[in-house]
């Protein structure tokens, strides 16, 4: 007879980032026991904010990880919606608009009683400090999917132009099968009537069938009206596309970024996926 | 396969924590090929925008017909904002909450908007409910816990009022909201909720983490603290004994001059109820 499945909701305490970009492991710095029921990890939930309003001509960029010595779950890395920065006329008045948390399976097999160990690191440094915590959702039963790896590539300024600009290659190695891909973009100047849209363009030698095309668009960023005294162009939700495409053991991304439109500020921008071995 | 959805004509709440009656406090009659009710999503905002409130009510649907009691959900909140001289308001998603509540087609059901938070303005609420000819899945009851004040203390944990849910057998979506009613310039609450309970058949506490609510800063004119989804909703699957005594506990890393609110909440299917 199947045991009844049970599914529980771990929390790594909350953490100051701090304002610089140093990795910070949260929870008191002390690592998430697993608990002994628990036969899978099945996904985790990072939960941010900021202690304070966002700041002007900053946006705040949080990267989320997943690290154990006891649990084969690395490398599991994620980058969170970005917290759009704001535009201030002569008042001062900024927005903070928090977009909705994703949940990001895992699948990860476990005995009970593991360790895991949660940290987060921001892209730029912030003015106002930012708190990650993460939930960790846990079951009896073991993992129905198979497990998935996330890798971030890397956060990358990008140019006032139009067109496409490249970013910087990153690898994942033992893969198998790329399950997902998403990527964001986040002006670091707000301005006003100009829009911030396109897609991004993942390629790779080690595609097994590289004429599947990876392209998707972004979120974009809307332009503000000036006539406001205040503006904060937000984003609700990231945009996340699920698909399959084969890869060598060893696959090297190379990926991209190609603005439609673009406002007159510089930005950054990254992309991220999960993956199976 | 059928499937309808129609809308309960909305109630009027007042400032206080008083029950009102959608659809002017009549009942609305079931498809009579209507066999469950399959979800239902709620759509609220204040008659006229008052500085600064936050508005968050529950939807409760009672039956002399169908036994759906307890079902009381926590509607996504319309958030605080901060204004000096004028304001905005934003509306949050709306969530559906699924509740596969049988029927034999014809049955009366009663709908109610309560306010969960004193001092709200008067709001408006309405409800969507989708139908359906066939079953669709499991019967889910719903409670929740009480608004809480997350006080202005940090690192102290806040116990909340105890709740009960009967004739239980497992909670199947644990959920919360924490939210501002007055928003501090440049400051915000960090914390988050959890339910402990000796009648788990689990040994760990259940945590709620919330979505903490935005901050914003304010010179001139108004700033808008806003969540996206300011409602974290986790399904789970936590056994319980049938009688089941629930306290929620809240404690916070940052707090404001200004106390927020939390509030936990829960479906849960019922023994032998399919």
């Amino acid at each position: 007879m199947s045991t009844k499945e049970v599914i529980g909701i771990l929390y790594a305490v909350e953490a100051s980032l701090g304002t610089g970009t140093t990795k910070t492991q949260i929870n008191a710095a002390k690592s998430l026991v697993l608990p002994a029921w628990a036969r899978s990890v099945v996904a985790v939930r990072p939960i941010y904010g900021l202690g304070t309003a966002v700041t002007e001509a900053e946006s705040c960029w949080i990267e989320a990880f997943v690290e154990s010595d006891d649990v084969a779950v690395q490398p599991f890395s994620m980058q969170c919606t970005p917290i759009l920065s704001a535009l201030t006329d002569n008042s001062a008045d900024i927005d903070t608009i928090i977009p909705e948390w994703e949940t990001y399976p895992i699948n990860a097999p476990i005995n009970g009683g593991e360790e895991l160990k949660i940290w987060g690191q921001c892209g730029v440094a912030n003015t106002a400090a930012p708190y990650l915590a993460m939930a960790v959702i846990v079951s009896n039963q073991p993992p129905t999917y198979k497990q998935l790896y996330g890798k971030t590539g890397t956060l990358t300024a990008s140019a006032v132009a139009t067109g496409e600009q490249a970013g910087t290659p990153y690898t994942i190695g033992g893969a198998t099968n790329i399950k997902e891909v998403y990527g964001m973009v986040a002006s670091t100047t707000v301005v006003t009537d100009i829009s911030t849209s396109g897609y991004f363009k993942l390629t790779s030698n080690d595609f097994i069938d590289t004429k599947i095309p990876v392209k998707y668009g972004f979120a974009p960023i809307p332009g503000t009206d000036g006539t406001m005294t205040n503006g904060c162009p937000a984003y609700l939700k990231q945009a996340r596309y699920k698909l399959e495409v084969q890869t060598n053991s060893q696959c090297t991304i190379t990926d991209s970024i190609y603005f439609d439109t673009v406002n007159t500020t510089a930005g950054y921008w990254r992309t991220g996926l999960f993956f199976e071995r | 396969m059928t499937k309808g959805v129609s809308y309960v004509p909305y109630a009027t709440t007042g400032t206080g924590t008083s029950k009102a009656g959608m659809n002017s406090s009549n009942p609305v009659g079931m498809p009579a090929w209507a066999r469950e009710l399959v979800e239902v999503s709620c759509t609220h905002t204040p008659t006229t925008i008052a500085s600064v409130k936050v508005e968050q009510n529950k939807l409760s649907i009672e039956s002399n017909d169908v036994d759906v009691n307890p079902t009381e959900i926590v509607i996504q909140p319309q958030q605080a904002f901060k204004s000096d001289t004028t304001g905005d308001a934003m509306v949050a998603k709306t969530e559906k909450y699924q509740l596969h509540i049988p029927l034999q087609g014809g049955e009366d059901m009663y709908f109610y908007a309560t306010p969960m938070i004193t001092g709200m303005t008067a709001d408006l609420m309405g409800c969507t409910y989708i139908v359906s000819d066939r079953k669709e899945g499991r019967h889910r009851y719903a409670k929740t816990g009480t608004a809480t004040s997350t006080g202005t203390t940090a690192t102290v944990t806040v116990d909340g009022t105890a709740y009960n849910i009967h004739g239980s057998e497992e909670i199947c979506e644990a959920y919360g909201t924490l939210v501002h009613v007055t928003p501090v310039t440049a400051t915000t609450h960090i914390g988050y909720m959890w339910l402990t309970s000796s009648d788990f058949l689990v040994s760990d506490t259940l945590n709620i983490p919330p979505q903490w609510p935005a901050s914003c800063t304010l010179t001139t004119h108004y700033a808008i603290p806003y969540n996206a989804r300011p409602i974290t909703r986790y399904p789970v699957a936590y056994p319980t004994k049938t009688t089941c005594t629930i306290v929620d506990h809240y404690k916070s890393t940052l707090v404001t001059t200004s106390a927020a609110y939390w509030t936990t909440a829960l479906f849960f299917y019922k023994a032998g109820m399919m």
